[in-house]
Formats: C-alpha cells, structure tokens, sequence
C-alpha cells in the first residue's frame, strides 16, 4: 500500500509536464525536449517567490505557472515558429539546445547550490500502517485538479475543441477559417502553465538545482511516450505507470536509479508496443 | 458583376508554376465546372484561390478586393469556401464539434448549425459520431456542411464525389449545385465530366496549367470529340 | 604556453574524431544521437577497467571499448529505428543518463565521482613529459586522419550515397530493394565504435576520468562542431571541432577582462553563449560553414536507373 502511495506522488509530480509536453506534440509534431528547462524554470520561479521574497508557497506556485507560460509562449515564437516545416530532427536539436541555454541562465543567476522551499513543518497523516505526508496529498490532489481541469477545457470549451482540431489538421483549420497561430500560442501558453505546475511539484518533493532539468526530461517524455503522445489523458496515465515502476525500482536497486526508470519503461514500450498505451502507431511508414 | 476573377494567374508549389496564365471568372449562383486531364493542375487552381497554394503573378479578386495578400483563414472569413478533396473533416471530433469549430468567431453558431441541418437533413442522427468513423459520403457531406458554416459566397470544391459509388455521384453532385440556387457560385473540379457537364453552366478544360476551351457546358458536352481531344478514351 | 596549445590541439583531435562519428549518424544518416556522451564514456570507462583490473595492455583496452561501443550502439538503435526518429532521440539521451548514473553509483567498479585513476598508456617510457604529451597528440591525430578518411572513402562510395538516400526519403531506397533498417543500424554502429573509441583514448590520455567528463555540455559541443562545421561534410566537421574547441577554450582568456563573474557565472556563460549559437546557427546557416558537397546526387530525382545499378552493386560489398 505504501508503495501505491509514493508511487502515486512521484507520478503526481511528472503527469502536468507530460500533459503539456503530449499537448505540444500534438499541436506541433515535434518532441521539445526541452521540457525539463521549462520545469526546471517553474521550480526557480516558486522557489524565488516563496523564499526569496517570503511568500506563501501557493504564490510562488501561481509565479511558476506565468513564468513557465510565458517561456514557453516566448521560445515558441522567437524558437520554434520560425522554424516550422524544417525537419523534426531540426526542432528536436533546438529543443535540446534551448534547454542547454535555459539551465546555465539559471547557473548564472542562481548557482549550482541546492535549494528548497520553505515549508512549514507538517507531520504525516497516518492512516493505520500507512504514511502519508500532508505534501504528498497536496501534490496529488493539485496534479489531479489540474489535470483535470486541462481534459475539461480540451473536451468542453470552444478553445479546446479548437486546439483539438488544430492538432488534427492544421492545414484544413486553416482552410476552415480557424486562426491556427493564435489557437497553437493558447496551446502552448496551456503547456507552458502546467510544466510550471509540475515544477512546483517537483519543487515540494526534491531538492531544486540547475540540473534538474534532464533528471525530469526522460520521465516526462517516457510518460508521454507511454500514453502514445496522441492523448493528453493517455499522458497521465503513462506518469502513473512512471511513478509505480520508478518506486518498484527503489525496492529492489539503489535510489539513485530512479533516474533511469524513465529510459526503461522506454525500452520496454518500445520492445512490446510502440503505439504506446492509448496512441495510435507513430510508425515511420 | 463578378464574384470571382482571375487574371492572368501563375500558381504552384515550391518554385515550379503549374498554372501557367488563367482567367476566370464566376458570378453568384453560376456553377462552373473545372474539366480536365489528370494533372493538369484543375486542384492546384482552387488552392490558389483559396490561398493554399502560392500564386507567383496575377491577380485574384473577390466581390472587388484583392485575395492575393490573405491567409486561408481571412479568405475563408471574406466569404470563400475552399472544400479539399480528403481529409477535409477533422477526424479526432465529432459531427457536431467539425459543424461548431467551423464557425469559429460567430457568436451565431447554433443557429448557422440549425441553418446548415435544415440543408443536409441527414447529418441530424450523425452528429454525436466522430467524423473518423463516417463512411465516404457521409463525410463529404460533413465536409460541405463545414464549408457552409461560414456562409460563403463562393464554393471551392474538389472532387467532391471521388471514391463514391455511382449511385451517390449524381445525388452528391445535385445536393451541391443546388446550392447556387441560393446565390452561392460554385466553382468545382470532377473527373466525372459527363456528370458534371449535365449540371453545370457553364465549363473551363484546363491542360498544362493552360485553359484550353470554355464555354457553356452544353456546347461543350455536344463536341463530338469531347473526350477523344481532353480526356483521352476515359471520358 | 606551448604544453598549453598541445593539450588543447589532442582535445580539439578527440573532438573532431566524435564529430566525425555524429556525422556519419546525422550528418550523412539523419539518425539523432544525443547519447554522444553516453558511448564516449563507456569507451573509456570499458578501456580504463580492462587496462587497470586485468592489467592488459592498451590496445586491449581500446578493442574492448570498441566491442562495447559496438555491441551499445547495436542495442540503441536497433531498438528504436523502425520508428520514427525522435524514438532514437530519446532513446539516446535516455541511454547515456543510464550511463552516467551508472558510472556514478557503482563506485565499487568505477570508483564513481571521485574519479578512476588510469596508470597505462600508450606513450613509450623514454619521452620525457613533452616528448609524452607530443606522442600522444600524434596518437590522437593519427585516429583522426584514420576515421576521416575511412569515413570520407564511406560518403564517397555509393554505399554513402545509399545512406544520403535514406536520409532525405527511407522510402526510395526501400522500393529499390535495400534494407533500410540494416544500413542506419550499421551507420549508426560504425558511429558508436568510433565515439567508444575516442573515448578510449581520451581516457588514457588524461588518466583520471569521473563521470563528469561525460555529460551534456561535452554533447552539445560536439553537436555544435558537426552543425557549425556542415552536417554532412567531414571536413566541416573537422573544422567545426577545431572552430567550437579553439571558440570554447579561447573564451578562458576573457575571464580576467570581465572579474565581476565568479567562475560558475563564467562557465555557464561560456555555455549560454553556445547553446544561442547553436539555436542562431540552424536558423540561419543551416548548412554551417562548409555545406554538403553536392558532387554526388544528392536527392531522389538524381537516382536515376544507373544509380540503382550501383545500389545493387554495393549491397553485395558494403554489408
């Protein structure tokens, strides 16, 4: 039972990002690796709001999302956008480099030192043999809201709807009237949001340091990957599976592993189902 | 008054011209019908119409103004209507939500929508099916409605009745040209060129990116190498 | 100063010799490797225990690294190439953190952050320190000279062409009857030997390695040499490893110029200033300082029937 719990708030950490990061392949058929900067960025955000100048945590929180939309929106538009129609493996090298720019900026002004929120001291919530942090609820529920709250406005709004279409064919959005640039910047606006959010997460669970950016990239892609980068909800689902095969790994190999449970759940997806979970094939062919 | 004129257009993909100098013209609720051989660049020509494709010199103009410097989307808002020959229904979504999406920006939407089932009585029982799931005819049908959303002035269509059966060819082509009836111009492309012939008003033979011959479509469908001279023995 | 020029040119040469590889996979390939570090350091990590645990010599300790590199690159790819490329993309990258953490906590076999100390080289015993050093830059230069022109023979040959060929379409060539999925896995492989290679080298060269030697900013630059220099050109990827190394080292001497910044600010501007190079680079010369070299067909309209003659020929020798 203790493992579902933990399990639950590891995956609770990463599903936000691999929301977003399903949400821009989606949208724009490339994979932006870049991911773990944007989250890396959200967590220096929150930290900065909630330490550096003293605010409540749900604060920084709320700065993490901005900072983290408004990245986004702004490397989509001086980035990626200009790039459009190069190749994918063209973006792909991008994202990569963008997220090399983004964690020595925070170097630079930050340092490499290790930093965290200021908390206060909470004890855990037991219930029988089982012990749940207060944080670990919070992660949880706020992920799920948030989670929730994405699959609602994709599903039942006319943006959503929109995106939707956008995503599915942007050349016959275009024909039908749609303003295709402006739906794609609200789509990525949305993702940048909830790779702040996940950053936040991340912020309550881990230790904050520049470097955290590619300890999060292959677990927020390897979800995606999983939930068949077709499908924001498949997305979260594939971060459940994350969370119970990187625990399952704490039992049996060192802590320090964990960090390589993304690549495998990687290896055996791609061994046993490369549509992914819910996904249609992303085959060559 | 004209609707839509061309002048003169080059039109293509990339750096190479495929239409090569064409004139054109359409009036409200004139059916014209776009003929030719495989290749001749009859596709390519309402892409360029309708923004898709890139117009190298030339001009094209709507009611008046200038379409050469629009995006598709401020085309389609001016009152044109491009309707591409496949995937031209967003397969992830269902009828209603392709019927919805297509009348972004209308603060009318549920009314064009009720408007556009009293044309296409049919999609009524559909509209909870995501269009991906639709057969052939259906989807057209879904994808005439999402053009007509936007209460265009002029209708693009291409290859409306590929891959149906020959049952459905005449219904589906009926459906749409009646249409015009209502003031709409229709500009179409149809390999079916005796079926079209027998609908339309008036016809273009384009080969080469060249128009060849136009007329009425009676004189034309009366030429008795019709289809020797511009279809070889298909037609 | 001279010892100093030394160092830099047998890094600059180790540099080129991964950037040769990258570009055999990308370059020439368009297969995305961001695991370069990965197979570098297991290069060298796989030489420094068979030299210094089994006491073997280096030449061992190279064949053992060129094995692994084989053997990882084999694994890598052929795991991930039916699909499309950004799967080897993750893969790759997911594969060299592996590795990294891996080097990290297994301190029992790598000794981990503190770093493995490596007593063998290939230098003879009578150079002095400068005699030593020189040698091993020839070393370096000669695994350089070797992989450029094995691997500039390669492009030439209609073998290479078959590889452009799959680049820019997979499709063609799978019509004209090659198996596409064997020649990226052999492009990709040949890419790897060569990486686990000069990591081999490099270990021995400066005989205490951590895993730290082996991560991104090592990747980026290499990435940086290859789309500096021109993807697909091996001169430019020369010329790129030299340009990036000569870019990297040379911005050490404006640290005094600007003392305000500590050394972290230093080293992450250094990093800043790259990675927006790099992003600047691809937007606007994407074919680098030296394009492509388009003596040979390089698109589909080119291969015409005598080109698929010549296909045939070399699916015969080639695999």
């Amino acid at each position: 039972m203790q493992v579902v719990v933990n399990a639950l708030a590891s995956a609770a950490i990463i599903a936000p990002a691999a929301v977003g990061f399903t949400l821009t392949f989606m949208l724009f058929r490339y994979a932006n690796f870049a991911v773990g900067a944007f989250v890396m960025l959200g967590a220096f955000a929150a930290w900065t709001v909630n330490v550096t100048a003293g605010l409540p945590l749900w604060a920084g929180g709320i700065a993490a999302l901005a900072i983290g939309a408004m990245t986004v929106a702004l490397s989509d538009r001086l980035v990626f956008r200009p790039l459009q129609g190069r190749t994918g493996a063209t973006l792909l090298l991008v994202s990569v480099a963008l997220s090399f720019v983004l964690e020595n900026v925070i170097r630079f002004f930050y340092g490499s030192q290790i930093k965290g929120f200021d908390l206060p001291l909470t004890g855990p919530l037991m219930i029988g043999d089982l012990r749940i942090t207060r944080e670990a609820l919070a992660v949880v529920t706020i992920s799920g809201i948030a989670i929730l709250s994405t699959a609602a406005l994709l599903t039942l709004t006319p943006i959503g709807r929109a995106l939707r279409a956008v995503a599915d064919n942007t050349s016959l959005a275009d024909v039908r009237g749609l303003p295709v640039g402006s739906i794609q910047t609200v789509g990525m606006i949305i993702a940048g949001a909830l790779f702040g959010l996940s950053g936040t997460l991340v912020g309550i669970d881990l230790a904050i340091d520049p470097g955290l950016s590619w300890a999060v990239t292959i677990p927020i892609i390897a979800a995606a990957i999983f939930g068949g980068l077709g499908s924001p909800l498949g997305a979260a689902l594939g971060a459940l599976a994350i969370g119970f095969a990187e625990e399952l790994t704490v039992m049996f190999l060192a802590p320090a592993y964990k960090g390589a449970v993304g690549f495998m759940v990687i290896v055996v997806v791609l061994l046993l189902r490369p549509q992914g979970l819910l996904g249609v094939a992303v085959d060559r062919k | 008054m004209s609707l839509l004129s061309l002048k003169s257009v080059r039109a293509g993909y990339g750096s190479a011209d495929i239409i090569q100098g064409v004139d054109l013209n359409v009036v409200p609720a004139e059916t014209v019908a776009l003929l030719g051989p495989n290749g001749a660049g009859k596709s390519t020509l309402l892409k360029a119409i309708a923004g898709v494709a890139r117009v190298s010199s030339g001009s094209v103009t709507f009611d008046g103004q200038s379409l050469t410097a629009l995006s598709p989307a401020e085309r389609a808002a001016a009152g044109v209507a491009f309707l591409p020959q496949d995937r031209n229904v967003f397969r992830t979504l269902s009828v209603a939500e392709n019927l919805a999406v297509s009348a972004w920006g209308c603060a009318d939407a549920a009314a064009r929508i009720e408007e556009v089932l009293r044309l296409l009585p049919n999609l009524s029982a559909l509209m909870r099916k995501p269009a991906g799931r639709l057969s052939g005819g259906q989807r057209q049908m879904v994808a005439l409605a999402m053009a007509l959303m936007a209460r265009p002035r002029i209708l693009l269509v291409d290859e409306p009745t590929a891959g149906l059966s020959p049952r459905l060819v005449g219904e589906t082509l009926d459906l749409l040209l009646g249409l015009a009836q209502a003031g709409l111009g229709i500009l179409i492309v149809e390999q079916n060129a005796r079926a079209a012939l027998t609908r339309v008003q008036r016809a273009l033979i384009l080969v080469d990116g060249k128009v060849v011959r136009s007329g009425a479509a009676s004189d034309l469908a009366a030429e008795p190498d019709f289809g020797r001279l511009f279809f070889g023995e298909a037609a | 100063m001279e010892s100093y020029l030394i160092a830099i040119l047998t890094i600059a040469g180790i540099y080129a010799v991964l950037a040769l590889a990258l570009n055999l996979q990308f370059g020439m390939t368009g297969l995305i490797n961001f695991g370069v570090v990965g197979f570098y350091g297991l290069g060298a990590y796989t030489s420094a225990l068979v030299t210094e645990l089994l006491g073997l010599p280096f030449a061992a300790g190279l064949a053992a690294a060129i094995a692994v590199g084989a053997v990882a690159g084999a694994a890598a790819s052929g795991l991930s190439l039916r699909l499309s490329g950004d799967f080897l993309a993750i893969v790759t990258l997911g594969f060299a953190e592996t590795v990294r953490l891996v080097l990290n906590n297994e301190d029992w076999l790598t000794r981990g952050p503190r770093g493995f100390i490596i007593s063998t080289r290939p230098v003879p015993d009578t150079l002095g320190r400068d005699g030593a050093s020189l040698f091993y830059l020839g070393l370096v230069l000669v695994l350089a000279l070797v992989a450029f022109l094995v691997l500039e023979r390669l492009r030439r040959s209609p073998y290479g062409r078959t590889l452009r060929a799959i680049r820019e379409d997979d499709l063609v060539p799978a019509t004209l009857g090659k198996n596409v999925f064997a020649y990226r896995l052999q492009a990709f492989v040949i890419g790897s030997v060569l990486m686990a290679a000069a990591g081999s080298i490099y270990a021995h060269y400066v005989q205490t390695i951590t895993p730290d030697n082996f991560t991104t900013p090592i990747a980026i630059l290499i990435w940086m040499s290859l789309v500096v220099g021109g993807a697909g050109n091996n001169v430019g990827a020369v010329v790129g490893a030299l340009a990036v190394t000569a870019i990297y080292e040379g911005s050490r001497f404006l640290m005094p110029f600007i003392p305000w910044l500590n050394a972290e600010q230093m080293s992450a501007l250094r990093f800043i200033i790259i990675g927006i190079a790099l992003i600047a680079v691809i937007r606007f010369r994407p074919e680098g300082l030296l394009p492509e070299p388009v003596n040979l067909p390089p698109s589909r309209t080119a291969q015409s029937s005598t080109s698929q003659q010549q296909y045939q020929v070399t699916g015969g020798t080639a695999s």
